[in-house]
């Protein structure tokens, strides 16, 4: 309920603004008396789908040697081909454009379908290693099978599926950049396959855009590309040990992040703006940092910095306006 | 907050339904510029991406200058100084810099917020106060009372739900601490639900309410959720002697199964989202105590049950209210009316967090380490 609202609308009808037919929802609404559950049921929906998946990973898990691989294997590909199948059967004809959804329960069927169907993959792979020694190639055919039906179905959710998959592919998750130092496995690789998924990414983005081949799906591979590529570079800066050394990866993500920073800022992209500023301002503490030796000297920078930065981003209000 | 505040405060739920009248096609443009003509917001805002960069700024500018004082002066004695400071910083920013939800603002409140309490125990440590249980006293009445004169000045939402921790931990160190919570919220919540539902208070003030009435909702919960009871949870942040339980266990086990009903019940009847809320989450927490005391079924085949029960209740529930007259039933709906469009992308960010496949291990650093991989995709986990 919000009073001020209401009172508002009975305000603009009186003035023309609104038209009482159309006027007539926005009112109950502010005034409490209809009230939208469609985002409750989604959330019921997707809470069912992760609860199902997690079931049946356990199920897996606990009941192998009972069970036997091959009627495990035969069963999740069973439940993964219903789902797909009613998916298919349910969808709109195909289009480059956004569609919506047919129904609520659509969007979440196909998730359980196609992770029903990576387990699957994955599952096969592991207990009857069809590939061999080439076994991490499943998980390239598996992000290209969610990317076709992420593109056939319009699921931008399946497209994030897609990239994290591939990625999954070159070795590259956020928790791998992040436990890099550790020295589990080469940093230098992985980071260099990190930003080449990165960049990838936000290029396949722009060309999805530039075409109008379902552009609605660039902002899911514009934000886990630069995410990726910027949280790379800043883990080659963070390493001391890495070669080319700290300041070589710095002067990268300091001119890479202000670029995105404002370029995002321009097209009023505000997540991309932050994650730049964010990159650029950690590359050129890291400068400060070195340059300059004891703490005081490096808290005046922090403080002064920071204020400054402050200014400069309420000074360019207007520009930056996401709020109404 | 003051009346140019308040005012503000007003124009702006205003503004934000007309953008949200515009997504749903119920107003053009020329509404919009029509109602912020008629509504104005003299307040310096940001939308949520901006106001957590500046909060995040701010938060370093706070950090930094907090260390170099300590640099000079005992960090103990100057925190409170820190903390008065800092409220003074805040106010001048929502007065004479008319910031409200400006990311800024919230940091310095925050932080004021912050060394105002961390003094507070300073103080209480050097005045003598030995005692543990004094000691949480003090500063949970501190966060308590810093909190409410916060959420009151700059009608910040945060600060009604931190009024309310400070408040559970004071009530941490009473007698009976199960029962002190469950009386608290018993009178709170009734004093609240007042507020949120009146004209007169600032929106932002009933959001704080609000965030309120969650919170001491959840603590009645807690107090009297039946594992939380069996456990002695409460009875034992009480230093020295446990303190005594008070209630017996059988109104603990029907609290722990009617509460949930209770908040779903009048979310359901009241059309109040936030109970609905409310309800779902102790319907969880019920679920899970539970499965706690009787293990029905081996966990897997609970997990599928209950994602399959969910999911046919959400189409059930669809369905029931579209076949109602204009797709209604009591005023509830399953169409989407003016929602901001969050909800695509929180399940996008949880699909990546949840079901996205471990990456393969790439070689090691140097020469061959024998061990074997990790296997998935598509939400398999390597462990077959």
């Amino acid at each position: 309920m919000t009073p001020e609202v209401a009172s508002a609308v009975e305000a603009l009808v009186r003035e023309g603004v609104l038209a009482p037919d159309r006027a007539a929802l926005p009112l109950r609404f502010a005034r409490g008396e209809v009230l939208s559950v469609r985002t409750e049921l989604r959330t019921l929906l997707w809470l069912g789908v992760t609860l199902i998946v997690s079931g049946v990973g356990l199920l897996v898990r606990e009941n192998l040697d009972r069970i036997g691989p091959v009627a495990i294997a035969v069963v999740l590909g069973v439940g993964a081909a219903a789902c797909l199948l009613w998916v298919a059967r349910t969808a709109d004809r195909f289009s480059w454009l956004e569609q919506p959804s047919p129904n609520l329960a659509f969007d979440y069927v196909l998730l359980l379908g196609v992770t029903l169907l990576g387990a699957d993959l994955a599952f096969i792979e592991v207990k009857f290693t069809p590939l061999g020694a080439n076994w991490p190639w499943h998980l390239l055919a598996t992000s290209a099978i969610f990317a076709v039906l992420a593109l056939r179905f319009d699921s931008r959710m399946v497209f994030s599926l897609a990239l994290s998959t591939f990625a999954a592919w070159r070795g590259v998750s956020m928790g791998t950049l992040a436990r890099a130092p550790l020295g589990r496995w080469d940093p230098a690789l992985l980071r260099a396959n990190a930003i080449a998924c990165g960049v990838l990414f936000v290029a396949a983005g722009a060309v999805l855009l530039r075409t109008r081949r379902k552009p609605h799906f660039e902002p899911v591979a514009a934000h886990i590309g630069w995410l990726l590529l910027l949280a790379s570079l800043a883990a080659g800066m963070l390493d001391d040990a890495a070669a080319p050394p700290w300041a070589v990866w710095a002067t990268v993500l300091l001119a890479v992040g202000g670029a995105l920073a404002w370029r995002a800022a321009r097209a009023r992209r505000f997540w991309l703006f932050a994650i730049g500023l964010l990159g650029a301002y950690a590359a050129l503490g890291r400068f400060v940092v070195e340059a300059v030796g004891g703490n005081t000297p490096r808290q005046i920078w922090f403080l002064l910095s920071s204020i400054a930065l402050v200014v400069v981003l309420v000074g360019l209000r207007r520009r930056l306006e996401d709020a109404p | 907050m003051n009346a140019a505040a308040v005012a503000s405060d007003r124009s702006r739920r205003v503004r934000v339904a007309a953008r949200e009248w515009r997504a749903a096609g119920v107003a053009g443009d020329d509404a919009v510029a029509a109602v912020d003509r008629l509504y104005p917001d003299d307040r310096l805002r940001f939308g949520l991406v901006m106001r957590l960069v500046l909060f995040v700024f701010t938060l370093v500018a706070v950090s930094a200058a907090a260390g170099l004082t300590f640099l000079v002066v005992d960090p103990g004695g100057v925190l409170v100084f820190l903390g008065a400071a800092l409220w003074a910083v805040t106010e001048l920013l929502a007065g004479a810099f008319r910031f409200h939800g400006g990311g800024a603002d919230e940091a310095t409140a925050l932080s004021s917020v912050g060394f105002l309490c961390a003094g507070v125990a300073w103080v209480a440590d050097k005045s003598g106060v030995h005692s543990t249980s004094t000691a949480v006293l003090v500063v949970g009445l501190a966060l308590l009372c810093v909190s409410a004169a916060v959420a009151w000045r700059l009608g910040e939402p945060l600060f009604g739900g931190l009024a309310v921790v400070g408040l559970a931990v004071a009530l941490t160190q009473a007698h009976a601490p199960r029962l002190a919570w469950l009386a608290v919220a018993g009178i709170a919540v009734p004093l609240l639900e007042r507020i949120r539902h009146s004209r007169d208070p600032a929106p932002s003030h009933r959001d704080a309410a609000e965030v309120a009435i969650f919170l001491f909702a959840a603590l009645a919960y807690f107090a009297a959720n039946l594992w939380s009871f069996d456990a002695r949870t409460l009875e034992s942040f009480t230093s020295g002697v446990p303190a005594p339980v008070l209630f017996p266990r059988a109104l603990a086990a029907a609290l722990t199964a009617l509460l949930p009903a209770a908040a779903l019940a009048a979310g359901a009847l009241r059309r109040d989202r936030m109970w609905l809320w409310v309800g779902a989450l102790m319907t969880a927490a019920s679920a899970v105590t539970l499965r706690h005391y009787w293990r029905v079924a081996p966990l897997w085949a609970l997990l599928v049950a209950v994602g399959a029960v969910l999911g046919a209740l959400a189409l059930l529930l669809q369905r029931w209210l579209d076949a109602g007259p204009s797709r209604e039933r009591r005023g509830v709906t399953a169409r989407p009316l003016f929602e901001r469009g969050l909800v695509e992308p929180a399940e996008i960010v949880a699909a990546l967090a949840t079901l996205a496949p471990a990456a393969r291990p790439l070689p090691p650093e140097s020469g061959f380490k024998p061990g074997g991989g990790t296997f998935g995709g598509g939400g398999a986990s390597e462990s077959f």
